[in-house]
């Protein structure tokens, strides 16, 4: 009689309960949009200590480097690619990453599975470019009870059914199988490297800004041959095309008046592939250490520094939903090279808006000239730091 | 000028110059009102607030997955996962802790896992700043709190606070304060107290379990629940609370609704009043060609005229009560049903218009018979005035006398009907109520014609005089007496139950609660983490001289086929089982059967909600699947109207392979006083036992304490029976002055005559003491039927609780102490006023 029946309506409570939660913090400590685990604000300044920094090159190791680094505060696989399908005629583009964000350098030992130190985020989209549909997701969960996490050898990085694993080929050139399921969309594809691991930056350190530190390790693997299936509500296509993967790992990256990041990977009709990223101030323009580089259908890669291009836009799109206004349609001309490329998105709308980082990635197609011929292609682009 | 403004002229006037009278015509409807609109709101509001509090946090999920006492294997969550049907999956850890520092904020330790929920819906990141998010994630021992119920207890983010979970003494501090933009979940979260799954498991002793996982399925239900799991669908969660509410809900409608029939009878005897006054007027009216019709509309269009204003301010009236009823129908609920976090009301557009519907429609009803005897009286014998008593008496006495005991026959007929429902015993209540008010005139003339010689003994000429006027006004005396017999045999009945309930509440108590000492964990509240006694702690008491025999103790939830049950565990002697009042089921030959696992006890209530009875099996959820048992003996139990289900400890152990036990029983060896013996024990607890915070209660304590819960419980009915009284007082005030005031005219021709102004004065306080004396005489058996009616049906079918006491009949003598008292404060004002006026001014206003 003295206890009273505890009751389910506290049971109930659980799922979205959080949701509606805001923190009663200070004024001054009001989190701005997307905070969270926002990787704006995670590769910014706050929770570093204990965590490396990327201050010199390294030496590159396969397989072991396609696996975590968890001393660094973040890390991502980053595949992203144009497929197609023959019967019917249709253009895919598709995104999957994962992202890891270590928490603390220095996690106290726990008895409890569930304690963390690192979080996994996973991104997923689908751009079906003649519906105009763009289908996004996200998942997010702890390494625990092995519902996410990644490894080195055999390679292996996943969030819940959303994986990347190692099913064959040399560790600097490998072939991978891509797996992904949503209530909507599905992807199943074997990812066959055509040329082999490419150093991105000074062998492999990519300096975002000049302060030293503020750089990541970063490779890619430029060209992946892609078949297999991808299904959009119910209806399965079987597709072939070519992916681009970028491993990234760092502690510190932006500076205080770095906003953002414009990034492309192109694969031309040529066999050659593009890449340019430039890191973006707060008045919009391009940090002179921004840079890319032109790897041809043998592998060879040559630089491209900022002062070496002209990337000028287009136009502009504004998103519906975030009221962001991206860049939507770019010139890049690379006169050392004679290469001039007009890229325009796919679709226009392939923002990434119920994540909880908004920002836009998707497929570009590729129209220019290089050295006199006519050239065309595909690519993916990625625009961050337009959201406000 | 019409005929017809001239009437509505003149019933203007009528109610302008006796504004006392319309005055008290008005409050009555408005308290009626009052408080069946308070008690409406009250109701909407505590499921309105269960409603929106479980669909606001719940967050969209369809169904849950409960796992058996103690959790499931943490496992199941990334199965669940990669479930196919599963679209979302958010699991929980969580159980009760307590602070010592808050002893009187017990809460409910609530493991999250942020991530799996933020999927769900995104603006997490948004809400909650990044650093207080990862100081959640990483640090142990660490929690939000409400930023409410932080100021409430006077902690700040970073303030460390001591805190018992699952027996254990933990040091926790706080990370972050929460604050909801919406109140029912502000409102709902008060007492939790928010951790990272991790830490819940570490501070709960859940290592590797899941309390459960909220789910959002694709398909309609999952093909396979692990085993010692339970699906359950949050709507029919939802749904099967609000039902098991129900009952007490319309108990409390249904006494509201008394309060607003007692009320009916004063509208009644207001406007008869008005219709007996005005008899010669509406003859004259008649005479000069005014139709029946105009004139039944006429005094309806006055009662409308009534019923409005005061039907607006019960209203009003309404609402102001209804703020401070929520808080009780929800405490009710907490104790008897399940937690319900008490919400602020929000009028409800629904009930004040069903509030405003009752009152009206009550005023016209209750107007109706005196309206249509109003367009029976004859242009001619309008004319003569004791036509009217004379003509009420033989005959129509009769006729009443017929109507009554139809009804009251009607009223019998329906409760021996087979099926048992409460809104028949309700219907039978009310038949009975109205049944007996029929019978009141008569009773009345019989009262007066057994009392004229004492009274003419005792009090001379005035005591004569006194009986006369109640006679010779029967038509409005008569019907005074009902309206407050009614009144006070309400108040009576209501009265009688609580007596009956709480004595059997008592001598339940002291037959189960047969130990003499108890022990248990504080804020130890049946949930799956519940946290259970030390083994080495046990061993340490036992070993307590005085302590002479031990029993065992545990309490649980359990989600069954047949809804959410409490399950009661226990190891106990054949001297205590003995003790136990049983429904069914002889303790004898039932004690071997409880005792070799053969057999479970139920409660009364469970019994009865579900059909049960000895001999039927219930299937319940253990871990190994779901498992029949045979009822062996039905109990006669009052803690709690969920249902309960008695195990003994080794079938227990048995099928949930726990051997765990929450609370003890101890019985003292002759020899030592328990308070000596209550004392030792503390003393080896706070020597022994680590971080345990143990509860040590003597046998008389407990009961004080389950005693002050029962009282809480019934403060809504208690307060419900004081309105009802509050209603009574005020009618029997107006009906009594009514009849007073008319007769200025009578007693001045007593005062032409020669009675001096204390004669008079006493003839009209003896009139009303009279009339008080009618009510609580006829008051006292029709309030002990409403009290057994209670007591036996509505209670009975409400709860499912027999009330083994029958109440005390010293407490029918309570009904005179009403009536009579109320009777004479009636009669003083009018009483002075007409001493204070010279009979040639009285004479000449009449």
């Amino acid at each position: 009689m003295t206890t009273k029946i505890f009751h389910t309506f506290a049971a109930l409570f659980c799922i979205g309960s959080l949701l509606y939660f805001s923190t009663a913090t200070p004024p001054e400590e009001k989190p701005n949009k997307a905070t969270g685990l926002a990787l704006t604000h995670v590769m910014g300044a706050a929770q570093q200590s204990g965590f490396h920094q990327a201050i010199q090159p390294r030496l590159f190791q396969f397989p072991a480097d396609h696996g975590p680094h968890p001393t660094f505060k973040q890390e991502w696989w980053y595949v992203t690619g144009n497929v197609s399908s023959e019967q019917p005629k249709r253009d895919f583009g598709f995104q999957w990453t994962l992202f890891r964000v270590g928490l603390t350098a220095t996690p106290p030992l726990r008895p409890s599975a569930w304690a963390t130190s690192e979080i996994y985020m996973g991104h997923l989209a689908v751009t079906d470019i003649q519906s105009d549909q763009f289908y996004p997701a996200q998942k997010l969960a702890r390494p625990a009870l092995q519902m996410a996490g990644a490894q080195a050898n055999p390679f292996r990085a996943w969030i819940e059914n959303w994986q990347l694993v190692q099913k064959g080929g040399e560790p600097n050139k490998p072939i991978l199988q891509l797996s992904a399921q949503t209530d909507l969309i599905s992807l199943e594809l074997t990812l066959e490297a055509i040329k082999e691991v490419v150093l991105q930056g000074d062998q492999g350190l990519s300096q975002k800004n000049s302060q030293p530190g503020n750089a990541s390790y970063y490779y890619s693997l430029p060209r992946l041959k892609s078949t297999g299936t991808l299904a959009i509500k119910g209806q399965t296509f079987t597709v072939n095309g070519l992916s681009w993967m970028d491993r990234e790992w760092s502690t510190s990256a932006l500076a205080a008046d770095q906003v953002g990041w414009d990034w492309f990977s192109l694969h031309l009709s040529d066999g050659s592939d593009l890449i340019y990223y430039q890191i973006r101030n707060q008045e919009g323009k391009a940090d002179p250490v921004s840079q890319g580089a032109l790897i041809d259908s043998d592998g060879n890669k040559r630089v491209i520094r900022a002062s070496d291009i002209q990337l000028t836009v287009l136009n502009h799109w504004t998103s519906p939903t975030s009221h962001s206004v991206y860049p939507s349609g770019w010139k890049l001309v690379v006169p050392g090279l004679n290469l001039s490329l007009i890229l325009t998105p796919a679709i226009k709308n392939q923002e990434l808006n119920q994540t909880l980082v908004t920002y836009w990635e998707g497929a570009v197609t590729v129209d220019g000239v290089y050295d006199g011929k006519k050239i065309g292609g595909k690519g993916y682009g990625e625009l961050t730091g337009y959201d406000r | 000028m019409t005929p017809f403004s001239l009437l509505t002229k003149a019933s203007s006037r009528y109610y302008f110059h006796t504004p006392w009278l319309t005055a008290l015509a008005l409050f009555s409807i408005a308290l009626g009102v009052a408080v069946v609109t308070a008690v409406d709101l009250a109701n909407q509001g505590a499921m309105d607030s269960l409603h929106k509090t479980t669909s606001a946090l719940d967050g969209g999920a369809t169904h849950q997955l409960i796992g058996p006492p103690g959790g499931m294997p943490e496992q199941h969550y990334p199965t669940l996962t990669q479930t196919p049907a599963v679209d979302h999956a958010i699991p929980v850890v969580e159980g009760m802790a307590y602070s010592p520092l808050f002893p009187q904020h017990p809460f409910i330790l609530r493991g999250v896992d942020l991530l799996s929920e933020a999927t769900l819906r995104p603006h997490l990141g948004e809400t909650l700043h990044p650093d207080r998010l990862l100081t959640l994630l990483t640090e142990p021992n660490t929690a939000y709190l409400l930023a409410d119920t932080a100021q409430q207890l006077g902690l700040q983010v970073g303030d460390r606070f001591p805190l018992v979970a699952n027996g254990q003494a933990h040091q926790v501090t706080l990370a972050a304060l929460l604050a909801p933009k919406n109140p029912l979940i502000r409102e709902g979260m008060a007492s939790f107290l928010i951790v990272d799954i991790a830490t819940a498991q570490e501070l709960l002793g859940m290592v590797g379990r899941l309390s459960r996982i909220d789910l959002i399925l694709t398909a309609p239900d999952l093909p396979t629940p692990p085993p010692g799991t339970r699906l359950l669908k949050a709507e029919n969660q939802q749904e099967s609370l609000i039902a098991m509410t129900r009952s007490f809900r319309l108990n409390l409608t249904a006494l509201s609704l008394l309060a607003l029939l007692v009320g009916m009878f004063i509208i009644f005897n207001t406007i008869t009043f008005s219709v007996v006054r005005r008899r010669r007027l509406i003859g004259l009216l008649r005479a000069q060609g005014v139709t029946r019709r105009a004139l039944f509309i006429l005094l309806l269009k006055e009662a409308l005229l009534l019923a409005i204003p005061g039907t607006a301010i019960g209203l009003l009236l309404g609402i102001v009560l209804g703020h401070g009823m929520v808080e009780l129908v929800t405490r009710t609920i907490n104790d008897l049903y399940f937690h319900l976090p008490s919400t602020p009301l929000h009028p409800d557009p629904t009930s004040l218009l069903k509030g405003a519907a009752l009152g009206i429609g009550a005023t016209l009803v209750a107007t109706l018979p005196p309206a249509w005897e109003a367009t029976t009286i004859s242009p001619a014998t309008a004319l003569t005035r004791s036509s009217q008593e004379s003509h009420l008496r033989p005959q129509k006495g009769n006729r009443t006398l017929w109507i009554g005991f139809t009804l009251l026959a009607l009223g019998g007929g329906l409760l021996l009907l087979p099926d048992q429902s409460l809104a028949y015993g309700f219907a039978a209540l009310a038949l009975l109520i109205v049944g007996s008010a029929f019978l009141a005139p008569r009773g009345t003339l019989l009262l007066m014609s057994l009392l004229k010689r004492p009274m003419s003994h005792f009090f001379g000429l005035s005591g004569r005089v006194a009986v006369g006027g109640v006679v010779r006004n029967l038509s409005r005396t008569g019907v005074a007496v009902a309206a407050l017999s009614v009144a006070v045999a309400t108040a009576l009945g209501m009265g009688l139950m609580i007596h009956s309930f709480r004595s059997t509440v008592e001598v339940w108590l002291e037959q189960t609660l047969s130990s003499d000492i108890y022990i248990s964990l504080s804020g130890t509240l049946s949930t799956s983490g519940n946290p259970m006694l030390k083994p080495q702690t046990i061993e340490t008491l036992k070993t307590i001289p005085g302590v002479h025999q031990v029993g065992f103790g545990r309490k649980m939830v359990l989600e069954t086929e047949l809804g959410r049950l409490k399950l009661l565990i226990l190891e106990i002697s054949k001297a205590r089982f003995n003790h136990y009042l049983f429904q069914s089921g002889d303790p004898e030959t039932l004690w071997p059967l409880f005792q070799n696992g053969q057999a479970i006890l139920i409660s009364e209530s469970l019994a009865f909600h579900k059909g049960l009875k000895v001999g039927d099996t219930i299937n319940l959820p253990t871990p190994g699947g779901s498992r029949p048992f045979t009822l062996g003996g039905i109990l006669y139990d009052y803690r709690a109207n969920a249902g309960l289900i008695i195990m003994n400890r080794a079938l227990f152990q048995h099928h949930w392979h726990d051997n765990g036990v929450a609370n003890m029983g101890i019985t003292v060896s002759e020899d030592y006083p328990v308070d000596q013996v209550v004392e030792a024990l503390k003393q080896a607890v706070a020597t022994q036992s680590q971080g345990e915070n143990l509860v040590i209660r003597s046998n008389q304590k407990l009961r004080q304490a389950s005693l002050d819960i029962f009282d809480r419980t019934f403060a809504i009915t208690r307060l419900l029976r004081l309105l009802g009284v509050v209603v009574a007082f005020f009618g029997v005030l107006t009906a009594l002055m009514a009849i007073q005031m008319e007769r200025f005219r009578e007693m001045a021709v007593f005062r032409a005559l020669g009675l001096t102004r204390k004669e008079l004065g006493r003839v009209v306080v003896l009139e009303t003491g009279l009339l008080g004396l009618a009510a609580g005489l006829f008051a006292i058996p029709l309030g002990w039927l409403q009290g057994q009616l209670l007591i036996h049906v509505i209670n009975y079918r409400s709860f499912g609780w027999t009330l083994l006491v029958e109440p005390d009949p010293f407490l029918l003598s309570q009904s005179l102490l009403i009536a009579i008292p109320t009777a004479l404060i009636a009669g003083l004002f009018p009483a002075y006023q007409m001493a204070n006026t010279s009979p040639a001014e009285a004479l000449r206003e009449a």
